[in-house]
């Protein structure tokens, strides 16, 4: 990793549920903040761990200082509560009020805003883009949601540009007088798709799916206009992505995957991390000929049975890196033994992101 | 531990081996003598490259007994949309139609049902059934999976009538009926997943008065020794590990009484890994 890193408007830290995001995150705050830098941590994260790891009890408040803080810059943690930001976002975007409430009554929207069926994606880049506007700080990281996938975080934006760019509302434009719920106005192929959708599940959720598409219409264009604000920041040279990700094999495979994906659509992938590669004790280990009979004599056939499983990962790691391409920095953190809480740990931690 | 039910999912943190405890369950499972399907969720297989097979798409054979397949929902839409649309070039029509199939991806609670709808379809004697004994899931990760069996419900509040409504009770149903369905919950001995083990299961207490099993997963099992100032790193990081893994332990011990702990295995190749997963799990 690069200290120009910390040049950067926004870092996106990325990867797949349980790597270790939250805690990269949070470290890379402290370090920008003891550099000199206003920082601001962003996390989605249901069970406030950012805010456990930056040793903050559990606060109501969207956006706070981390207290405790003796650091030449200033770190500020937010915790984005997806259902406030979405209705938020629905209030600027209506015209006017009525249009509003009638969006958020909808059954539908409630099933969409309060459950996690992707719209934890949207409204972390609704916030992020915000937070953007505001410019209140000089840096912001976002550690995104935990996404079964990394991929499906970053086809977010466009996966909601499209749907509203096909413009499914407008299907559902009942024409005066008419039965049908349908406009006269579609193809016949969605025509006959919507009459077999009706008939496996009932002309009561057509009806919803109606006043839910048809309410939405009425911000579709605020909607295109923000996800193309979104794709912007994504894609400026001031934003730079990590991917984060554990080792073992199926967490490499996805992340490569997940590389290449960001690296073919233009994105700019700073630093791969692979978090807790190894123990602690292996770096050590790892240098030193005669390492094993510096372990005690009991300890020592799980010390090498340990030693040779790791070993045996970094080997197939190094393969796999070497089908990543020589361009991308990486770096290595092991398993900290030691709990990650408060400043003083997180600062310590953080020590390995520019140790080669 | 008490695993006999037709379905069983299993959830949990990201990271704490969801997937590898599953194809375990599943391998003990079938070694037990019944016909075990292992499913997985989703577009992306993970099954497939861990047990270097060809396509899951299709039930894919991997040991006597024991079938994987990676389940999407449209896959399963197009299923349960064939068994009662008997006319093909319509179903046909209607998955070749794009923006069809951009309103299935946005439509809220749509790809919930249509999963849990096929996962439980034997069960309930509705829609395509799966013809296995024995069905385990690997779920998606606790946020996602409270989405997904929260569908039906929230579902249901919308639309309590037609079709849908009914499939919506009839899964309700289904997934609450503790000789139909159980519940797995994998964790580690560590801070961040016991305490999102205790908030996934309180959740599934209160919502769905649903039990599940806790497995506490990659435990290492090791006699006690001293520890000094002067021993090797190795002793000094092992014995703190060990600790932090007691403090973990006792707090899923006081809230779970049937525990289940599987060892840390230093194993990593996909089959040997399972294998010694599935032996450790006992009988189900």
């Amino acid at each position: 990793m690069r200290v120009e890193l910390f040049n950067q408007k926004i870092i996106i830290c990325s990867g797949s549920g349980g790597v270790g995001k939250t805690t990269v995150s949070a470290a890379l705050g402290a370090l920008a903040a003891s550099e000199g830098l206003k920082v601001l941590v962003l996390t989605i994260d249901p069970a406030k761990r950012l805010q456990t790891i930056l040793g903050l009890t559990h606060s109501s408040e969207d956006c706070i200082k981390v207290p405790g803080q003796n650091l030449k810059g200033e770190l500020y943690a937010g915790v984005i509560d997806s259902k406030k930001v979405f209705n938020e976002f629905i209030f600027k975007a209506a015209k006017n009020e009525a249009i509003a409430q009638r969006i958020i009554n909808n059954g539908l929207y409630k099933q969409l805003s309060t459950t996690l069926s992707g719209s934890e994606e949207f409204t972390s880049m609704v916030q992020l883009n915000n937070y953007y506007e505001s410019d209140e700080f000089d840096l912001i990281i976002l550690d995104t949601p935990p996404a079964q996938h990394a991929i499906d975080f970053l086809e977010s934006p466009d996966r909601i540009y499209t749907l509203f760019q096909s413009s499914i509302a407008k299907w559902f434009s009942k024409s005066a007088g008419s039965e049908s719920i349908f406009s006269k106005f579609v193809n016949k192929g969605t025509h006959l798709g919507l009459g077999v959708l009706q008939k496996i599940t009932g002309k009561g959720f057509m009806n919803e799916l109606y006043e839910f598409f048809s309410s939405l219409k009425e911000i579709q264009e605020h909607i295109v206009e923000r996800c193309e604000k979104v794709q912007g920041i994504l894609s400026s040279k001031k934003t730079s992505f990590m991917v984060v990700t554990s080792f073992d094999q199926a967490k490499l495979i996805e992340s490569k995957d997940f590389v290449a994906q960001l690296t073919s659509m233009g994105y700019n992938l700073d630093t791969i991390v692979v978090n807790r590669a190894y123990p602690e004790w292996y770096v050590e280990a790892e240098g030193q000929e005669n390492w094993i009979e510096g372990v005690e004599e009991p300890l020592r056939p799980l010390a090498l049975e340990m030693f040779n499983f790791y070993k045996g990962r970094v080997e197939s790691y190094d393969k796999l890196v070497g089908e990543l391409g020589p361009k991308t920095n990486q770096v290595r953190i092991p398993e900290i033994t030691e709990g990650l809480i408060g400043f003083e740990s997180l600062l310590s931690y953080s020590k390995y992101f520019f140790d080669k | 531990m008490r695993l006999r039910t037709p379905i069983i999912f299993v959830s949990g943190k990201g990271g704490v081996g969801k997937s590898t405890v599953a194809a375990g369950l599943a391998l003990k499972s079938a070694s037990e003598g019944r016909k075990t399907l292992l499913v997985e969720l989703g577009e992306k297989s993970f099954y497939s490259h861990f047990f270097s097979v060809g396509s899951t798409l299709e039930p894919q054979k991997l040991r006597p007994n024991l079938s994987v397949l990676s389940l999407s929902a449209e896959k399963s839409l197009k299923d349960y949309i064939s068994h009662y649309i008997k006319v093909k070039a319509l179903v046909d029509l209607f998955f070749s139609t794009k923006p069809i199939k951009a309103l299935i991806k946005a439509s809220p609670g749509l790809k919930e049902l249509a999963l849990l709808g096929q996962i439980t379809s034997r069960g309930r004697h509705h829609g395509p059934e799966l013809d296995y004994d024995h069905i385990i899931i690997d779920a998606y990760a606790t946020g996602h999976f409270m989405a997904l069996l929260q569908a039906p419900f929230g579902l249901h509040e919308v639309v309590k009538f037609g079709p849908m409504g009914e499939q919506c009770l009839g899964l309700q149903k289904a997934l609450c009926d503790k000789s139909l369905c159980s519940y797995v919950v994998v964790s580690l001995a560590e801070e961040a997943p016991v305490i999102e083990t205790l908030e996934l299961c309180a959740q599934l207490e209160d919502n769905f008065q649903i039990t599940p099993q806790v497995i506490c997963n990659k435990c290492i099992e090791l006699q006690p020794f001293e520890c000094t100032d002067k021993s090797s790193s190795f002793a000094k990081q092992t014995y703190l590990k060990q600790s932090h893994q007691k403090l973990q332990l006792q707090k899923l011990e006081e809230q779970f009484s049937n525990l289940k702990t599987l060892p840390l295995f230093f194993e990593s190749q996909a089959w040997p890994l399972v294998e010694k997963i599935s032996k450790g799990m006992g009988s189900l």
